[in-house]
């Protein structure tokens, strides 16, 4: 939900509660005032009959009409208080009742107690509250239908900061080489967002950077050490004095330097494609080139006795060639190292992607094989293989899957950003 | 032959000199883009080994000088950096050939060999031990004067025996002058055996005599010692 539409809710909410409350109050404090005004208009009246009994000694006519009735009954009991309140009565000629605000007050004619009664209906006082009321309540609906699409406008604006900084944010990303850069603002709250987004932004990357460089210079600097390793080894095997027992030393020392030569070159790469020193620019019959790898790895598979089935359709891509060499290489290294003797091996091009599957025996832990330095069990390998694949194809925007199927590994590479399944 | 060696490294020129010095190689060694730039402009090589990241330039300065002085030494350029537009432009610079630290010495070795036979002996292209006679220009191989009939990668291995004739070759380096380093193998290299025993039973066929000596799990050696 956006924070307008939310703020746009919580504003209709309070203001509707506002509105009845404060309606509500207006009415009983108007009510209040128009029936007190009519209380003293009662009042008043009691204190004319009472005026006219004291000079006469006889009671006034009655009156009875639509704006006020005044009518006196004998009294049997003594009553001297005065009492104000409200009656419904029946209106024949209307027919219907009617409210009336009465007075009650007991006078004394010749010895003879009565009960004197004004009554004034109260209806045009009602009617009148009802006319202030609802003029308010549309004043108030009136001022708040505007106060909201002022609200709407400025609120709009206000934010309009925020939602520049979310924006920039979005384009941001490590791998490129711009800089994050947010405008100054004049509002505290967003020019310090606007700081601490850039300080936070500028700090990630100064890390990721240092990282990456980090990284690219031990892999370097590790090469000459290795290099120098290798020539010495190269040139100390040729020695005729050495006997198995060294031989077989010297060759564990090769296997290890091996590793590690091929651990530095798989980082470089991998800082490599991070830092986008290669460019997609080539058109590369991706076919032809499995063809080619195909060739390349034929004695591997034969040594395994690995039965291959490879079903290729035409397929031009725009890419990089040493980078899908590569993701080749490490694909079929895999299939050759992890398929067991007279295992199969299949490979399958169409349009849309490229799957490689290879015999198995359990699944692997599909959230984890792409990491890098994940290993399975027992397995030789380093654990960058797949990590190398799947930033190759985070280059290309090449949605990588694996799954497990009919006991064999499948790695697929989809070719439409759009089919990405995560699998 | 003379060979001039510039890498600022001591110790990885060192041991490429003392390598190639067996195989009777006169070296050079220059440490910096200056000391090679003297050299070149006073002597002819026959081959040039040429490191790119020198102390005080890039080496392919002096490929610059080579070309401007309309010298033909051969180079063989070697780069810590395996990246695509070093090799790209060292070879349009005119260098020869192109190889990735680190590397075997039975690979530079090879390297040099067929960079020398290329440019230096138009018309010989023959490589003769004993009753063995390899003709690199037509890729054929003939044994007691009878050609034999080898597949592409025999051919190449009995021709990286040769070149480094009598040196012990690891796996590694045979696996890598065949294949190519890219190929994670992790070390797995039994099928190179099968190529060596096939080359072995080819050779023995002929009538050649059994060179090819397995060395103690680490690799080969080609001697009729």
């Amino acid at each position: 939900m956006k924070l307008l539409t939310k703020y746009r809710q919580l504003n209709l909410i309070a203001t509707c509660s506002i509105l009845l409350v404060s309606a509500f109050c207006y009415y009983i404090v108007v009510w209040q005032i128009l029936i007190a005004q009519l209380d003293e208009d009662l009042t008043t009246e009691r204190q004319e009959v009472m005026d006219f009994v004291k000079i006469n000694d006889n009671l006034p006519l009655p009156i009875n009409n639509k704006t006020q009735q005044l009518f006196f009954v004998p009294l049997q009991k003594n009553k001297t208080s005065t009492t104000i309140s409200s009656v419904s009565i029946y209106d024949a000629t209307e027919k219907e009742k009617v409210i009336f605000r009465q007075i009650e007050f007991p006078v004394i004619i010749q010895g003879k107690s009565f009960l004197a009664t004004v009554r004034e209906p109260q209806a045009e006082t009602e009617d009148l509250i009802q006319y202030i009321v609802l003029v308010t309540i549309i004043m108030l609906v009136i001022l708040l239908g505007l106060l909201f699409f002022i609200n709407r406008y400025f609120l709009k604006k206000l934010w309009n900061p925020f939602y520049k900084t979310l924006d920039e944010l979005k384009k941001f990303s490590l791998y490129k080489k711009t800089t994050l850069h947010l405008e100054s603002n004049k509002i505290t709250e967003f020019a310090q967002l606007n700081e601490s987004v850039m300080s936070m932004a500028n700090q990630v990357k100064r890390e990721y950077t240092s990282l990456k460089v980090f990284t690219e210079n031990a892999s370097h600097e590790m090469q000459t050490p290795l290099a120098i390793i290798r020539l010495k080894m190269d040139n100390l095997i040729q020695d005729e004095n050495l006997n198995a027992a060294h031989l077989n030393q010297l060759n564990d020392i090769y296997n290890a330097v091996g590793k590690l030569q091929h651990l530095m070159q798989s980082l470089l790469l991998l800082t490599k494609i991070e830092n986008g020193q290669f460019m997609a620019n080539e058109n590369v019959l991706l076919d032809k080139l499995i063809t080619e790898k195909v060739n390349q790895f034929h004695e591997l598979f034969q040594s395994k006795n690995i039965g291959l089935k490879v079903q290729l359709t035409n397929k031009n891509i725009l890419f990089n060639k040493q980078l899908l060499e590569i993701l080749l290489n490490n694909l079929l290294s895999n299939a050759v190292r992890y398929t067991r003797e007279n295992g199969q091996l299949e490979i399958i091009l169409n349009d849309f992607e490229l799957n490689i599957c290879n015999s198995g025996e359990i699944a692997l832990n599909k959230l984890e094989i792409f990491n890098r330095f994940y290993k399975e069990h027992n397995s030789p390998g380093m654990g960058l293989g797949l990590a190398i694949i799947k930033q190759i194809c985070a280059f290309a925007h090449f949605p990588v899957s694996y799954r497990f199927h009919k006991k064999m590994h499948c790695f697929r590479i989809s070719f439409l950003a759009s089919n990405f399944e995560q699998n | 032959m003379k060979i001039l060696i510039i890498e600022d490294e001591q110790q990885l020129a060192e041991s490429m000199a003392a390598y190639l010095t067996v195989e009777n190689y006169i070296c050079e060694i220059a440490f910096t883009l200056k000391e090679a730039h003297d050299k070149t402009e006073i002597f002819e090589y026959d081959c040039i080994l040429l490191d790119i990241g020198l102390p005080d330039g890039n080496g392919l300065e002096i490929l610059k000088y080579l070309k401007a002085d309309k010298k033909e030494d051969c180079v063989l350029i070697i780069s810590a950096k395996n990246s695509l537009d070093d090799r790209v432009t060292g070879l349009q610079l005119g260098a020869d050939d192109y190889l990735v630290k680190p590397f075997h010495l039975t690979e530079l070795s090879a390297r040099i060999a067929a960079i020398i036979r290329r440019k230096k002996y138009h018309g010989n292209n023959l490589i003769v031990f004993f009753e063995i006679k390899l003709d690199t220009l037509s890729q054929t191989v003939f044994i007691h004067q009878k050609e034999i009939t080898l597949t592409k990668k025999e051919y190449q291995l009995l021709l990286y025996f040769l070149i480094n004739k009598g040196r012990i070759i690891s796996k590694d380096a045979i696996a890598n002058h065949l294949w190519g380093d890219e190929m994670d193998m992790t070390n797995n290299f039994d099928f190179i055996y099968t190529h060596i025993k096939n080359l072995r039973k080819k050779l023995a066929e002929a009538g050649s005599n059994d060179y090819i000596k397995s060395v103690y799990g680490m690799g080969y050696q080609f001697t009729n010692s």
